[in-house]
């Protein structure tokens, strides 16, 4: 547990009453929030502690989450990097048909937990997981899962883009060739509809041919948003997919994220407040490898459970 | 502050403003300067290598003026000054005449020297046998039809006008009697050659014994056959079955059980095929006794057509020969008065026109002669066979040769090295093991190369090639019975391997349980005997007797000797480091994110590597071909054991079927180098040609490396993204 013997010296909290950890209710977070009701003032960073001590704690979930229908839903799942512990029973389900954003401070997991999902992990030597996944009712970590079929039903676009050395053309149409897709009416037809879905046709129809290195950074992004969803994925995993963009590729990637969202899933990994507020439907706060909160946007902005959240919203920690 | 002031002195607390200063040292000139200096001396070293090579290659077949020297004692002879030396003052002759037994080079002192002039009709004659000839035109005689020979011209001027004038037309005949000897007469050789073959492998059959197991009958074959067949649909239903409505994979993919079974069957589809070829019904045909007698007679009917048109080819010949025959010049040595005799046995008959390659009359010469018969002798040595030992004439064999051996050591080698360093970058556990190989691999970079010609010339040669002439060694054969029990348990083992191979995966995510361990290591051991006993299936086969046994029971190996093919490969084990080390690096050095991205496609491994991985390496492939190429074409001491010889016309690619003769021993551009430096019998007359020959082989192998470099940089351009 290498977060267990974290110094704790400078904390604010450290002048407070520290739950007693023998406690062991399980859900110290909520019990000591709604005792000191809307007081935030003196910030009670109960379960931060908590966590910090390495204690398991239970997320504090938004009523509204509880009966949703989710495409995916994770099931006390946890994920090793060799000895290094990154994910503790993280238990949720991520709604079909609308946009999640995973928030919360850097180096917490969410890229980890995002790239769980679809098995990217697994190119990394001394991974280990267990728990459950499951993809529309069918389980990711089982043995026999074939994990290129899983990968082609979800998309997913990364911090930097990462567009191919290849024509615009071939990026796009990259995951129909790999399926030994090659009837050039198909794959003219599926370039186009991605192309126009990520909001890029306009910029590119005259230089399909050309080379998408070509392109400026937020373009090459949209490629790769349309390289994702040429397939048409089930989900669409998004891992800060503007940090490495200027402002106004970043408004015209977040316009993209809100119509791609009409047709699928997305679950988006954000560092950017704002940014999760303007996309996303429901946020979920990751803390040190824990799910800290989950519920609908506008409550985690303007309603949350815990302090902590509140205070990592609002910038004034994290 | 003032606290400050109290308890520490002034001085040090006062800022001094006072810059530290910089020694010089630090700014390192003595350093720019030294190194400077050496690249430099780097330099001129290079540039002086490559000035040499150029002019002394170049300057070779520039004509020079041709002196009349008279020596103090009164000997008179006819010379061309190709070098002098100073300790005492000397000059070396080029005299020629070879024939009449004076040497073709003299050592003069300058202080002997009494005159010398250049008189305007001297002439040095290059000719087909002897080299050249340096004398005086005196008379151009021709046999008269009725055997008299008469004198057409007279007088150094009218025998040259004689020369000129029917000089193009004598050659145009000796052509054409030399190309009907080497390809009419070659051709209808090679087809005596092959009915010949033809008999001895019919009698090599009627000895043979029957096929070992015999054959099978049109039932027992059909029903093997259509027992392979539905092995492999059962195995494409299997495979189906784990799909979906739509053909897709279902995600829960194909369960272990189901993919072990659908391997075993095509592996068991595929044993059943290799049956039921080997014991084919027409493979029953039996050569017997009276087969043999047809086989003899048929060809001794074709070989009397042969012999007939063969005579009728020498015949023409002969005519033409007669022509020949009549054209005489007579071009006078002024030393021994004697002039250049038609053969060296034939004293007093004079050379034949036709047998003068090249006339030079350099004092007679203007500057446009000079160019053209310098263009000329360029030209020959560019596109015509070397004459006299490799002394004279062309070098097209060798250039043919190397290019040949370096085209294809790059095609053998760049695909065995990049699937290697694919291998060894993306597959293999990265371990100790892997290292292992990996520094191994290093080092093989580092052995003499002509250790790889010891190598080539056992293994290639004399092992391989054997097996491709004469097959397996009949002494360590295996009966049919034995050979497909081994073949059985061979593909049990494989299975066997296969199936442990996927039980020992671990539940992905999981640590491997110690069931996975060991089912790992029995799957290892299992590819491994199936390895072993692969290569014992292939030695001891009781079914291969060779792809040239006829040829091989007459004394004369195909491939069981040296030639073009094993040189190529020896070169290419010998470049593969190169090949492998720079793939490795360039796999390395794409970016991890191209990968992740290809993979988030839904790519299986192999799709990436083909599709992102090695496109994106392909630059540096092309670095590692191109130095493997340039280390290749300039290997010498290998290809001395495995192919390169002195002398070989035949070229390793012809007109002729198969066109592609890879069995054939070649020439070499860096072994010919050698071989006219110090192994030739003239070597004063060769060692002009060593600069030449340098110098074509520098340009051959610049200009293959250039166009690998511009490919390079197109590819470059590419990737980086400023051209499609
Ligand atoms: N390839 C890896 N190997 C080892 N540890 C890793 C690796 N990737 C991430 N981690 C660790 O896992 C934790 C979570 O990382 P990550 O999921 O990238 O965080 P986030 O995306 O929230 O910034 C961090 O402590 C990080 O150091
Ligand atoms: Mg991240």
């Amino acid at each position: 547990m290498p977060y267990a013997n974290a110094p704790m010296t400078s904390n604010p909290a450290d002048d407070l009453q520290a739950p007693e950890p023998s406690k062991g209710d399980g859900m110290p977070a909520i019990a000591e929030r709604s005792a000191t009701g809307g007081d935030t003032s003196n910030g009670a960073y109960n379960v931060i502690e908590a966590i910090r001590r390495g204690e398991s704690v239970d997320p504090a979930l938004h009523p509204e989450m509880e009966d949703l229908q989710g495409v995916i839903e994770i099931d006390k799942f946890n994920l090793y990097y060799g000895p290094d512990r990154a994910l503790y029973d993280i238990t949720m389900s991520i709604p079909s048909g609308r946009v999640t954003a995973l928030i919360g401070p850097s180096g917490c997991g969410k890229s980890t937990l995002l790239r769980s999902i679809n098995r990217m992990n697994d190119l990394i030597a001394g991974v280990r997981v267990d728990g459950n996944m499951s993809l529309s009712d069918s389980p990711i970590y089982a043995p026999h899962v074939d994990v290129i079929s899983l990968r082609k039903r979800l998309g997913m676009v990364f911090q930097k883009p990462n567009p191919f050395p290849m024509s615009i053309y071939e990026n796009v149409v990259y995951p129909l060739r790999i399926d030994g897709e090659n009837r050039k009416s198909v794959l003219d037809e599926a370039c186009e509809r991605a192309l126009r879905s990520a909001a890029i046709w306009d910029e590119a129809k005259d230089r399909l041919k050309q080379s998408a290195l070509g392109l400026s950074g937020g373009q090459q992004q949209r490629l790769c948003i349309a390289r994702a969803v040429v397939a048409d994925p089930e989900v669409l995993l998004l891992d800060e997919p503007c940090s490495a963009l200027d402002p106004i590729a970043t408004l015209r990637i977040e316009e993209l994220i809100q119509e791609i969202a009409q047709r699928y899933t997305v679950l988006i990994v954000t560092h950017n407040m704002q940014q999760a507020m303007r996309v996303s439907d429901y946020t979920a706060f990751m803390y040190l490898g824990r799910l800290v909160e989950y519920g609908p946007t506008s409550g985690i902005f303007r309603r949350p459970l815990l302090n902590e959240t509140e205070e990592y919203v609002t910038g004034r920690f994290g | 502050m003032s606290e400050r002031h109290d308890t520490a002195p002034a001085a040090v607390s006062q800022p001094t403003h006072k810059r530290r200063s910089t020694p010089p040292s630090a700014l390192g000139e003595p350093m720019i300067w030294l190194t400077g200096g050496a690249l430099v001396v780097c330099l001129v070293m290079i540039i002086g290598l490559v000035g040499m090579i150029i002019t002394q290659g170049l300057s070779t077949f520039w004509p020079r003026a041709i002196e009349r020297v008279t020596l103090n004692d009164g000997t008179v002879f006819l010379g061309v000054p190709t070098k002098t030396a100073d300790e005492p003052p000397q000059v070396m002759y080029r005299t020629g005449n070879r024939d009449i037994g004076t040497s073709p080079f003299r050592w003069v002192n300058e202080s002997d020297i009494e005159s010398v002039e250049r008189p305007e009709y001297a002439v040095m004659l290059e000719r087909e046998t002897w080299n050249v000839w340096l004398g005086m035109p005196d008379r151009a005689l021709v046999y008269t039809d009725d055997g008299e020979l008469t004198v057409a011209a007279e007088g150094p001027a009218d025998v040259l006008a004689f020369m000129e004038e029917n000089h193009a037309e004598a050659r145009a005949r000796y052509g054409q009697i030399e190309a009907l000897k080497k390809h009419d007469l070659g051709r209808i050789n090679r087809k005596i050659e092959a009915s010949r073959l033809n008999v001895r492998a019919a009698e090599l059959d009627v000895t043979r014994e029957q096929r070992p197991g015999g054959s099978f009958g049109i039932p027992l074959f059909a029903v093997v056959v259509l027992g392979a067949g539905g092995l492999f649909g059962f195995s494409w239903w299997l495979g189906h079955h784990g799909r979906d409505e739509h053909g897709n994979l279902r995600l829960g993919g194909i369960s272990k059980p189901v993919r072990v079974l659908r391997t075993a069957s095509v592996f068991a589809a595929i044993a059943l095929l290799l049956a039921a070829w080997l014991h084919a019904p027409w493979h029953d045909r039996v050569m017997t006794e009276e087969r043999l007698q047809e086989v003899r007679a048929q060809a001794a009917e074709r070989e009397t057509d042969l012999q007939r048109q063969y005579d009728e080819i020498l015949e023409e010949i002969a005519v033409l020969e007669a022509e020949d025959n009549r054209y005489r010049v007579e071009i006078v040595d002024p030393t021994t008065g004697r002039f250049s005799p038609a053969r060296q046995i034939e004293p007093d008959n004079p050379l034949r026109l036709s047998q003068i390659v090249r006339t030079v009359d350099t004092n007679n010469m203007g500057l446009g002669d000079k160019i053209s018969t310098f263009g000329s002798r360029w030209w020959e040595f560019l596109a015509h066979p070397p004459r006299e030992a490799n002394t004279a004439g062309g070098v097209f064999p060798v250039i043919v040769g190397t290019v040949m051996l370096t085209l294809l050591l790059t095609i053998t080698v760049t695909p065995l090295g990049v699937i290697a360093a694919l291998y060894l970058r993306e597959y293999a556990p990265q371990g100790i093991v892997t290292s292992t190989i990996r520094i191994a691999v290093n080092n093989l970079a580092g052995v003499p190369s002509i250790v790889y010609g010891v190598f080539g010339l056992g293994f290639f040669c004399y092992t391989l090639g054997q097996y491709v002439d004469v097959g397996s060694d009949p002494s360590v054969r295996l009966p049919a019975p034995g050979w497909w029990a081994l073949l059985g348990a061979t593909i049990l083992a494989l299975i066997g391997g296969y199936a442990a191979g996927v039980w020992s995966k671990p539940i992905p995510g999981r640590e491997p349980s110690n069931m996975n361990v060991v089912l790992k290591w029995v799957s290892r051991v299992l590819w491994l005997s199936v390895f072993i006993s692969a290569v014992v299936l292939v030695v001891r086969t009781p079914y291969f007797t060779g792809f040239f046994e006829a040829r091989a029971a007459d004394g004369s190996p195909t491939f069981g000797s040296r030639g073009m093919l094993w040189a190529a490969l020896t070169l290419a084990l010998l470049t593969l480091p190169v090949v492998i080390v720079s793939t490795e690096e360039a796999i390395a050095a794409v970016p991890n994110s191209m990968r992740e991205g290809s993979y988030g496609c839904g790519a299986s491994k192999w799709q990436t590597m083909r599709r992102i991985v090695l496109p994106g390496a392909m630059p540096g492939i092309l670095t590692g071909a191109i130095l493997a190429m340039a280390r290749g074409a300039g290997e010498v001491a290998p290809l001395m054991l495995v192919g390169a010889v002195k002398l070989n016309e035949d070229l390793p690619i012809s007109t002729n079927a198969p066109f592609l003769h890879l069995d054939r021993s070649f020439m070499h551009l860096g072994f010919h180098i050698y071989d006219l430096g110090f192994q030739s019998p003239d070597s004063q007359a060769a060692r002009p040609l060593v600069w030449t020959t340098t110098l074509l082989l520098l340009v051959i192998v610049v200009s293959l490396n250039l166009v690998a470099i511009i490919i390079r940089a197109r590819l470059r351009a590419r990737l980086s993204g400023s051209t499609v």
